[in-house]
């Protein structure tokens, strides 16, 4: 079964990406819910993740340190990352690109948005995994 | 056309979007209206998002407390006797105006203009800190009102549409 990891500050925010997802038919995922990057890398860590989604402005460790912890590490870097933001900044944009994103997702987050991602970035079969 | 009458239409775009998206409901424009510090909003929540880049004001949002209830049910699956928390209700009400915040300036600014916002502050009753007057941009969603009220430094800012 796939896990996808999606980490943001906001349960809201968690259950929105989670049920765009889930009515993709891509409900037979195993979702992982994580409150901070710190939280995040606790569990990937621990165990075999198949995608990150993650917000930005997060306490303790935000989005970008998260990112960036994954992408330099070997043990972890093969890890997409998506990361999802309601900031539309040209020059976090580029940081993201620079840290190696897979994708940058402006919310607000719709199933389509979402789909074209997974898609492109896991493969159409993923989901039957 | 007045610079409040060109950020009508870019900000009935961001809540439809973000209703829409979010809640899978229309916005109907309802009217304008002014409104001053005092003003009141029974049985209802405001969340406000200070904008910090590239201009300092912020927005403040009115929502019916039974509204957001129904939205937070819906998000969370929940079934008909349970009730979210109301933590879950004021996250809920926070995530909704930091998208909708982000559509807003989106639209508004140029593609390569930054823009940078604080994070969400719910409370009910009256909101403190409005100078004497405000704008009041009015929706209907389903039957609800909704109030997105802007300040003086938002629709009088360099960066607003002239």
């Amino acid at each position: 079964m796939a896990k996808l990891l999606i980490t943001d500050d906001s349960a809201t925010a968690r259950m929105i990406i989670q049920r765009c997802i889930e009515v993709l038919g891509w409900d037979k995922c195993e979702f992982l819910h994580a409150a901070d990057g710190v939280a995040a890398l606790e569990i990937v860590v621990k165990q075999q993740v198949d995608l990150i989604i993650t917000d930005i402005v997060m306490p303790v460790m935000d989005g970008r340190v998260l990112l960036k912890r994954i992408k330099v590490s070997p043990k972890l870097n093969h890890i997409p990352v998506f990361v999802i933001s309601s900031l539309a900044n040209p020059a976090m944009e580029k940081e993201m690109i620079q840290f190696g994103v897979d994708r940058l997702i402006y919310k607000p987050v719709s199933p389509p948005k979402l789909l074209e991602a997974l898609e492109a970035t896991l493969g159409k079969d993923f989901r039957e995994k | 056309m007045s610079s409040l009458e060109k950020l009508q239409p870019i900000f009935l775009q961001a809540l439809t979007e973000t209703f829409e998206n979010l809640f899978f409901e229309d916005v109907v424009l309802h009217g304008s209206s002014w409104l001053d510090k005092d003003s009141e909003f029974p049985e209802s929540w405001w969340v406000r998002i200070d904008v910090l880049e590239p201009l300092r004001s912020f927005l403040i949002l009115v929502v019916r407390k039974d509204l957001m209830v129904r939205y937070t049910e819906a998000i969370f699956g929940m079934i008909e006797d349970q009730m979210p928390e109301e933590s879950q209700v004021l996250d809920n009400l926070g995530e909704l105006m930091n998208t909708m915040c982000g559509r807003i300036l989106a639209i508004m600014l140029s593609e390569n203009c930054t823009f940078k916002l604080g994070l969400p502050v719910v409370g009910e009753g009256k909101i403190p800190d409005l100078a004497d007057k405000y704008f009041s941009l009015n929706c209907l969603i389903g039957d609800n009102l909704v109030f997105l009220l802007l300040p003086e430094s938002f629709y009088f800012s360099e960066f607003a549409p002239k």
